[in-house]
């Protein structure tokens, strides 16, 4: 009998059943893997012989049930359990899945079942069933797909499926799918809550749900606890505004939180809504806590909001940590930075509003025994004059027993909390004061001692206001500590700020206030101290009147500090004494001089002095070992002036003028060497430098300001050293004398016609070319400067150059050719002497080595600067030699290295030899 | 005793003449090169005197100058032979009385 139902398959009534009894299946009441179980039970084996329900879970297949009948089925079960459905690729519930067709697979034929399985023991499992056919089936319900149903006939049964049979199993999978949406949606609600009750009910974190209307409908324990309710339950009975409402709540920044702006009221107003950092003040207690509070919305199927899930994170440690280390971090680099004392004060009150208090107020000690209040700062921008006037008028004395004066007397902490009305009833001088006090609401109160090395230097007054907040023993602690170091910073400040106005008064007296009013002169002077204020400058200016003219002075001493300023005021006094007195800069050199030398410690200091005269073009020159002026002559410079020795040196040192002609619009620039010594990107300022900047001025004011920005342009780093520069110029329309006007007019004349100088400084390195001697080889002399030479010293650029064989005779003729040269270059005696022993030898040696009996020519050329006259040499031949067989010629180098200040010998590229000779111009010549 | 007394500048143009007035002069015979009236006078005028001085250490005969300019004692001077050298203020005097080695 079993054999004969079992080989055929169900007729129609037990087809209606079949369904019936589906329909009871898909009640709900049952979870997904009993509906499947039950599914299966119902289908085999009256439907078949093997039956599979596979659901969609986590985006895959998992098989969910496996019903098989008769003998081994418990075994084969399990087998295709762990087997697992097929993949989409293969026939089977993958494939249905994934196609939303159903397959009737009848027979099975052995190169499918090769195909679907996963390896030759799945293949041998597989043909062990002995399948005759099969029918996959997908399930869905409400469009979505939930899995497939197999149903399987066997050599079992021997039961065959027909087209027939998959037209039911389609209409049977309908009910199936129901039964499984059913349960699958009844076992998920459950899973939900069972889950969420016990996972959140143990979470440390405060976890509460809101419906769509914003009521609470979950709360855990720690949600219950943070907000000041007993259980979650006496939570969810109390309306949500009575819960906010027991706290003052503010942003991370201090200012007021609205309780509209938390996450979960953003979400359920429909916006979208980030963690909030905020910090809340416990009305009853005004403890205060930091929270961070996020939330997320739950949405149903359609995307509705169904609830508000709200984490709420206390962080207050976290955050009292992070607020102290960042408050002390902040102190150190903001009281660093400035070492400006009421600055200073100014930033410890702004550092502690509003982590540590809604207002601060830093006090030091005045002038009459008492406490001012230098600095306030609020939360609330306008309510920082209403304090500041409160603390005006609010002048402590220290001798007062108990507040500010005690914690600066008693060097420690007062907590004040809470401050009552009593207390701002004794504290007012008078009703309006009282007024202003109840208008700040002062809630508590911390005074704390600014401390360095032991002492007070002033009081730090926290107060709570507006935020209501408590001031709790770790709030003391972080403004102990933060006024420690507001201590140090303002003591720091305090001496700095007193030693700078030292400075700053030394250093006005050292200055004259103005340049004085110099009638036929423009004057501009600059004076840049060094960067740091503790260094009282070394260098100075000064312009001395006299009946005919005046004395420019530009000056600096070696050291630094204050012994560098006393000598500086010192030297700038007696020169201007001494000169005013004796009314000669050489002899007032002098006096200084033997001042500076009688002084018990090493007084040393340079000066630079320029005699002006208000009807002569003649100025002179003095200097004591300092840079040489510059003269700007129709946009040319020239250094002006012979090196003499420093001031405080040597008991017998003298001063000789050197005289320079300075016509109108003529400018003068003194300086001192911070101006050179300057240190930029590629080395020092430099001469040549300056004097490029120099060139382009056309007044004395340009001149300095044009020294200015190029300094400023050029420096990298702190300015080193300090500046003074000093410019004159002589007006355009002086009253000279009928002399100085026509000497004047011919100097005019002739700075016109002479050519671009070049100024070579002394001691300059070897070069490899000269200039080029005439081209034709030919004595071709030019015509000498003559007398006027020396006086367009540094205007113009006297040449000569000339050209002799190379001959005995060349000897003296150039010799003597070069000391008429050099005498009209202001050269004489022993000096001129010096020139035609060096030149000399210079062309003997051309004569007698160069070319050793053969033809050449000797070129001689000479130019002049004001500081120095230029002797070349050269020869085209051999080379500079010194044979020894030619007795006392071996002399011939080392005369010229002894007569001449600067001596080289170079090869040059062409072949000869050029040989350099340079003369310092002790003094100029004053002719005409 | 023979003097030679060179007038104006004493260089490479002028020493061949020099020179030939010392050579002239017998050997062995004493002899004063008056450097008074001597305006100028460069390495050739010094290697003149050396070679003067190395011939009279040679034959045992005197040499010796007159003192002349500036220029020409400091050359001296700076050379090292002032001290080296007889130095006579007038080619009369000391000398005669036997003041050289």
């Amino acid at each position: 009998m079993r054999r004969l139902f079992s080989r055929r398959i169900a007729g129609d009534r037990e087809r209606f059943r079949l369904l019936a009894d589906l329909a009871e299946v898909a009640d709900g009441r049952r979870s997904l893997v009993e509906t499947a179980d039950q599914v299966c039970a119902l289908l085999v084996p009256h439907f078949a012989d093997l039956c599979m329900v596979d659901v969609v879970q986590r985006g895959g297949l998992r098989r969910l049930a496996v019903k098989a009948w008769g003998t081994g089925a418990a075994e084969r079960e399990t087998q295709l359990r762990a087997r697992g459905p097929t993949t989409p690729d293969t026939p089977g519930s993958g494939h249905a899945v994934a196609t939303g067709e159903p397959q009737l697979i009848a027979p099975v034929p052995d190169e499918l079942i090769r195909a679907g399985a996963y390896d030759e023991r799945d293949v041998a499992m597989l043909r062990s069933l002995r399948m005759r056919a099969c029918v996959v089936v997908p399930l869905s319900a409400r469009g979505r797909a939930l899995g497939a149903l197999t149903l399987v006939v066997t050599d079992q049964s021997r039961r065959r499926y027909r087209t027939g049979d998959l037209e039911f199993v389609r209409v049977l999978s309908g009910r199936v799918a129901l039964a499984l949406d059913n349960a699958g949606l009844f076992t998920e609600l459950q899973t939900v809550e069972a889950q969420l009750t016990a996972a959140l009910g143990g979470l440390a974190e405060a976890v509460t749900i809101q419906n769509p209307n914003g009521n609470l409908i979950y709360a855990n324990q720690a949600a219950a606890e943070m907000l000041g309710a007993a259980t979650p339950q006496e939570m969810l009975e109390h309306p949500a505004e009575t819960l906010v409402g027991r706290y003052e709540m503010f942003h991370e920044d201090g200012s007021p939180l609205d309780p509209d702006e938390f996450p979960g009221r953003q979400l359920l107003a429909g916006r979208e809504a980030a963690p909030l950092v905020m910090r809340a003040v416990n009305r009853d207690s005004g403890e205060q806590r930091w929270r961070v509070v996020r939330a997320s919305a739950v949405r149903d199927r359609a995307g509705q909001l169904t609830m508000v899930v709200n984490v709420i994170s206390d962080i207050t440690a976290v955050k009292r940590a992070e607020l102290a280390e960042g408050l002390l971090a902040r102190a150190g680099e903001v009281l660093g930075a400035s070492m400006d004392l009421p600055d200073t004060l100014q930033r410890v009150a702004d550092l502690c509003v509003p982590d540590l208090a809604d207002w601060c107020a830093v006090s030091i000690p005045g002038e009459h025994n008492d406490l001012v209040t230098v600095a306030v700062a609020h939360t609330e921008p306008e309510k920082v004059a209403l304090a500041r006037r409160i603390a005006e008028r609010n002048r402590t004395s220290l001798s007062e027993p108990g507040g500010a004066a005690a914690v600066f007397r008693d060097r420690a902490p007062q907590l004040t909390d809470p401050i009552t009305d009593e207390m701002l009833v004794g504290a007012a001088l008078d009703h309006e004061h009282l007024e202003a006090l109840r208008a700040l609401s002062m809630h508590a109160a911390l005074i704390v001692p600014m401390l360095s090395r032991g002492a007070s230097v002033g009081v730090l007054a926290l107060v709570s206001a507006e935020s209501g907040r408590r001031f709790d023993e770790a709030d003391v602690t972080l403004a102990c500590e933060l006024a420690r170091r507001a201590g140090a910073a303002v003591e720091n400040a305090r001496l700095y700020t007193e030693r700078s106005a030292i400075a700053h008064t030394l250093q006005a007296s050292l200055l004259p206030d103005e340049l004085p009013e110099m009638t036929g002169w423009n004057a501009s002077a600059l004076y840049l101290p060094a960067g740091d204020e503790n260094r009282v400058g070394g260098d100075f200016y000064e312009a001395i009147a006299l009946d005919d003219g005046w004395v420019l002075v530009v000056g600096d001493v070696s050291g630094r500090g204050a012994p560098a300023a006393a000598l500086t005021a010192r030297m700038r006094h007696t020169l201007r004494t001494a000169v005013l007195t004796t009314g000669s800069v050489a002899e007032a050199l002098r006096v200084l001089n033997r001042d500076l030398i009688a002084r018990p410690a090493l007084s040393l200091g340079t000066a630079v002095c320029v005699r002006l005269l208000d009807d002569s073009a003649q100025a002179e020159v003095y200097c004591a070992g300092h840079p040489l002026p510059v003269l700007i002559h129709h946009g040319r410079c020239a250094q002006v002036g012979d090196f003499g020795p420093m001031l405080g040196a040597f008991a017998d040192a003298a001063w000789r003028p050197a005289s320079v002609r300075l016509i109108a619009e003529d400018i003068l620039v003194l300086y001192t060497d911070g101006v050179i010594d300057a240190v930029g990107p590629d080395g020092h300022f430099g001469e040549r430098r300056l004097e490029e900047v120099l060139t382009e001025a056309s007044t004395a004011e340009q001149a300095v300001a044009r020294v200015r920005t190029a300094l400023t342009d050029f420096q990298v780093g702190a300015q080193a050293d300090d500046i003074a520069v000093l410019a004159a110029q002589r007006a355009l329309a002086p009253v000279p004398t009928p002399a100085a006007r026509d000497r004047m007019r011919t100097v005019d004349a002739e700075a016109g016609k002479s050519s671009p100088r070049r100024l070579e400084p002394t001691g300059v390195a070897a070069r490899t070319n000269g200039p080029n001697p005439t081209p034709d080889g030919k004595a071709a002399p030019r015509p000498l400067p003559g007398e006027s030479a020396s006086e367009w010293a540094g205007v113009s650029e006297p040449v000569l150059q000339e050209t002799y064989p190379a001959i005995d005779s060349a000897v003296p003729e150039a010799r003597r050719s070069v000391a008429r040269f050099a005498a009209a270059a202001g050269l004489e005696g022993e000096r001129l002497d010096a020139v035609r022993l060096a030149v000399s030898e210079a062309v003997s040696n051309a004569v007698i080595h160069a070319y050793e009996g053969r033809d050449g020519e000797v070129h001689v050329n000479a130019t002049v600067s004001p500081r120095e006259l230029q002797v070349l040499v050269i020869d085209s031949g051999r080379g500079l030699r010194a044979p020894a067989e030619t007795p006392g010629l071996g002399f011939g180098l080392k005369l010229m290295a002894e007569a001449s200040d600067v001596f080289d010998a170079v090869e040059r590229a062409e072949g000869g030899t050029e040989v350099r000779l340079v003369f310092g111009l002790d003094a100029h010549a004053t002719a005409g | 005793m023979a003097v030679v007394a060179p007038r104006g500048e004493v260089d490479l143009a002028t020493v061949a003449a020099v020179r030939h007035a010392l050579r002239s002069e017998e050997a062995g015979a004493r002899v004063v090169l008056d450097l008074r009236q001597v305006e100028f006078m460069d390495s050739a005028g010094l290697g003149l005197i050396v070679e003067q001085m190395l011939r009279a250490e040679q034959d045992g005969s005197g040499f010796a100058v007159v003192r002349g300019s500036e220029q020409v004692q400091r050359l001296l001077r700076m050379a090292g032979l002032d001290e080296r050298l007889v130095v006579l203020d007038d080619v009369l005097g000391e000398w005669d009385a036997g003041a050289v080695r």
